[in-house]
């Protein structure tokens, strides 16, 4: 399979080339659809990926090369085929500690390489950096700026209170 | 606006310079800057607890976690699925026709919420909310003070669509505006006589009428329309005293109404203009021979055809009947070729004590005429083994939920204290603490009642209950301000507003009662959420306060009223003669 002309060679935005097996690189849909695309050209010339950066880039195609022979995502992205829990697998969650900055560089470059299940694990990733925090902790893991007045805010939690004992 | 929603495949590009940013990015809100889409599906990943809270975070965190398609997927998945998963073979169906799609998930009867007429969206974090409230019981009550001293006899209410009607001597017909706390109408009764019976036309409600029916004291009937936006009755017949008797109860479901005198006088009434060869009457009614079971109830007989003709309306049919006993519900319902008038009563056998009785009179919509009557009865099975002791005797509460035909043999000891009958169910208080639901199928060709299903769960005698078409029925028992929902469609139902909780299993739907899971799991017996909603003298349900709670009940006295998707309402008459409106607000 991983012959010399099963390898593609793609740029990241910060002009670094990365060879890589065809296999591994068409879990992003984006490469995979560009491929097809192309045909032979694809294999003798590289293929830029412009909204990624080398840093980011190698990660992601690290989590491809661990996960190439993962059956397909599903194709109806609307059905909740991902499972609703936010479990993620040993080697997914040992591949999302990194830092924050990066987490979400790989959120952003996974939604558009298009690789579903790594977007997948990327935002359960962050669900459970929300999960169980209150408020204000949310806001200051994320440095999200309050927008509401302390009285708007105070509305929004009676408005919501009936959940809150689950 | 609201964010694009479909996360759809090809690479779909987010119009942020992340990658430009410099290196002083860690102080800033990585968060935020990822697109709708992107944080809406991390939102989608959230318990509901954790959701509600991001909306306190900014505007857009409001705005998002609020989002329809979350909360529509949450909904399916804690309210729709689980009784999609009851119905048989839906189990064995392919795992993926079960899962939330928006396209193509079976959406049960909750279709009404997905398919919305133009303009109208579904909120789905409100209704999701308010199902929720629901199924644990948790909703904010509020009184309205309706009058001052008592009415006899007592004052009549009816509630549909968030507006309650209610109907006394004193103080005529009046309207009330739930969500507003207010009366929104009057109109006075002072020549009309004692209203007796009161039945509210809901097929027009959602366009903003409601067509009232009263029946009288002196066994006469009118009809008033009430329009919401313009806040009027208008009085639009009114048909003169009879001999027949007093009204007992009436239906209305336009243009037909259907009276019954206290001597089982019925009488059903059409609007519209005669067919033209005016040969009604006895001939078209004749009762089938749908009832089969034994011992055959002697069916209500066909009294005579009608005489005088007033130009409207008409009388379609009269009947009078021998051997139905109060209390009885009727009920009009339509369906494209039919329009079916119907009569549940209930019914005394021998030795195995009562039990309840149908009767339909199919009239065709394009003449009116009555095309077929039929009957039916909820007979004890035990009746064929009359001679073994142990079906007609009334067993202690020991009956496993599989035993349902010694259960019902139990019930139909006491007589029906009240009868709701909202097509398919069938519900019946006893004195004894409990209920029997009835599962009724009508088809073109039969009529049948199931065996009743006892519900237990109360701790006093329930007073009164009433169902809705949707499967949900709610009772309240006579002291202890005890409510109770009741989830006929094999959910849970648990126990709302006051003092005790209860959960317990009704039979699933398709089952026809065969399997009736009486789970009767008693839950914490404070109420959750606002405490606010226990009147003054309602006790948190200990032991020592008894007493205390049954002076309570003489003191007031509590008639259950109706509810609709999102309150309940009870009519409370106090000792000192003073009647207030209770709503149980769930939303």
């Amino acid at each position: 399979m991983a012959t010399e002309s099963n390898k593609i060679t793609l740029v990241s935005n910060d002009g670094a080339e990365v060879v890589v097996d065809r296999n591994v690189a068409e879990r992003s849909m984006l490469i995979k659809n560009m491929m097809e695309d192309l045909g032979e050209a694809a294999m003798t010339q590289s293929v830029p990926i412009p909204n990624v950066n080398e840093s980011v880039l190698k990660k992601v195609i690290e989590w491809c090369e661990h996960h190439k022979n993962d059956p397909p995502a599903a194709a109806d992205d609307d059905s909740d085929s991902r499972k609703k829990t936010t479990d993620i697998e040993e080697w997914d969650q040992k591949f999302m500690q990194v830092d924050q900055e990066m987490l979400f560089e790989i959120i952003l470059a996974s939604n558009y390489l298009d690789i579903k299940p790594l977007l997948d694990v990327g935002c359960k990733t962050v669900a459970n950096m929300i999960k169980g925090k209150s408020p204000e902790e949310i806001r200051k893991t994320f440095n999200i700026t309050n927008d509401f007045t302390p009285e708007e805010e105070e509305q929004i939690r009676r408005e919501n209170e009936w959940a809150e004992d689950r | 606006m609201p964010p694009k929603r479909r996360r759809s495949s090809a690479g779909e590009r987010t119009a942020h310079p992340v990658s430009k940013r410099t290196r002083t990015r860690h102080s800033l809100d990585r968060l935020s800057d990822l697109s709708d889409e992107l944080l809406i599906r991390i939102l989608h990943d959230l318990p509901i607890s954790s959701l509600l809270r991001c909306q306190r975070l900014s505007h857009r965190f409001y705005r998002l976690a609020g989002d329809a398609q979350i909360w529509k997927n949450l909904y399916y998945n804690r309210f729709v699925l689980p009784r999609a998963l009851r119905i048989p073979g839906m189990r064995t169906a392919p795992d993926e026709a079960l899962h939330f799609s928006s396209r193509r998930s079976k959406w049960l009867d909750d279709n009404t919420l997905l398919n919305r007429k133009e303009g109208e969206e579904t909120n789905w974090k409100r209704q999701y909310k308010l199902r929720y409230n629901w199924s644990v019981g948790a909703c904010e009550v509020q009184e309205i003070r309706v009058a001052d001293r008592p009415s006899v006899p007592s004052m009549l209410v009816r509630l549909v669509e968030g507006i309650v009607v209610t109907a006394d001597k004193e103080d005529g017909l009046r309207a009330w505006d739930l969500k507003g706390k207010k009366l929104i109408a009057t109109c006075s009764l002072g020549g009309e006589g004692i209203p007796t019976c009161l039945a509210v036309d809901e097929q027009e409600s959602r366009t903003g009428s409601l067509g009232i029916a009263l029946g009288f004291m002196d066994g006469g009937w009118g009809t008033w329309g009430l329009d919401v936006a313009e806040k009027v009755f208008k009085r639009n017949y009114r048909r003169p005293a009879s001999s027949n008797g007093i009204l007992s109860a009436v239906a209305y479901a336009n243009p037909y109404i259907l009276t019954i005198t206290e001597r089982q006088l019925l009488s059903l009434y059409s609007f519209t203009a005669p067919p033209p060869v005016e040969e009604d009457g006895g001939l078209g009614l004749e009762t089938s021979a749908a009832a089969t079971e034994e011992p055959a109830t002697p069916p209500l007989q066909l009294e005579g055809s009608p005489l005088e003709q007033p130009p409207r309306p008409r009388l379609l049919a009269a009947l009078k009947s021998h051997t139905s006993w109060p209390p009885l519900s009727l009920s009009i319902r339509t369906t494209t070729s039919t329009i079916i008038a119907s009569i549940a009563y209930s019914l005394p056998t021998y030795l195995s004590g009562y039990t309840i009785g149908l009767q339909e009179l199919h009239l065709s919509p394009v003449t009116g005429l009555i095309k077929s009557s039929r009957l039916t009865s909820a007979l004890p099975q035990g009746f064929s083994s009359l001679l073994s002791p142990s079906t007609s005797s009334p067993s202690s509460g020991t009956s496993t939920p599989t035993q349902i035909v010694s259960s019902n043999g139990l019930g139909g000891g006491s007589r029906p204290t009240t009868l709701s009958y909202s097509h398919p169910y069938i519900l019946a208080t006893h004195p004894d603490n409990t209920l029997t639901l009835y599962l009724c199928t009508s088809t073109a060709s039969s009529l049948a009642i199931t065996p009743g299903t006892r519900l237990w769960g109360h701790t006093s005698s329930v007073s009164s209950a009433e169902i809705t078409p949707r499967g949900k029925a709610v009772s309240v028992s006579t002291r202890g301000n005890e409510l109770l929902v009741w989830e006929l469609e094999g959910g849970l139902s648990s126990s709302s507003g006051s003092s005790s909780a209860s959960q317990s299993n009704i039979f699933a739907s398709g089952k026809r009662g065969k399997r009736l899971e009486d789970r009767s799991v008693r839950v914490r017996p404070e109420a959750k959420s606002t405490t606010s909603l226990r009147g003054k003298g309602e006790i948190e349900g200990g032991r020592e306060t008894q007493r205390e709670r049954y002076e309570e009940e003489i003191e007031e006295r509590k008639r259950w009223v109706g509810f609709d998707d999102e309150m309940v309402i009870v009519l409370k008459e106090s000792g000192t003669g003073t009647q207030a409106l209770i709503v149980y607000d769930f939303t």
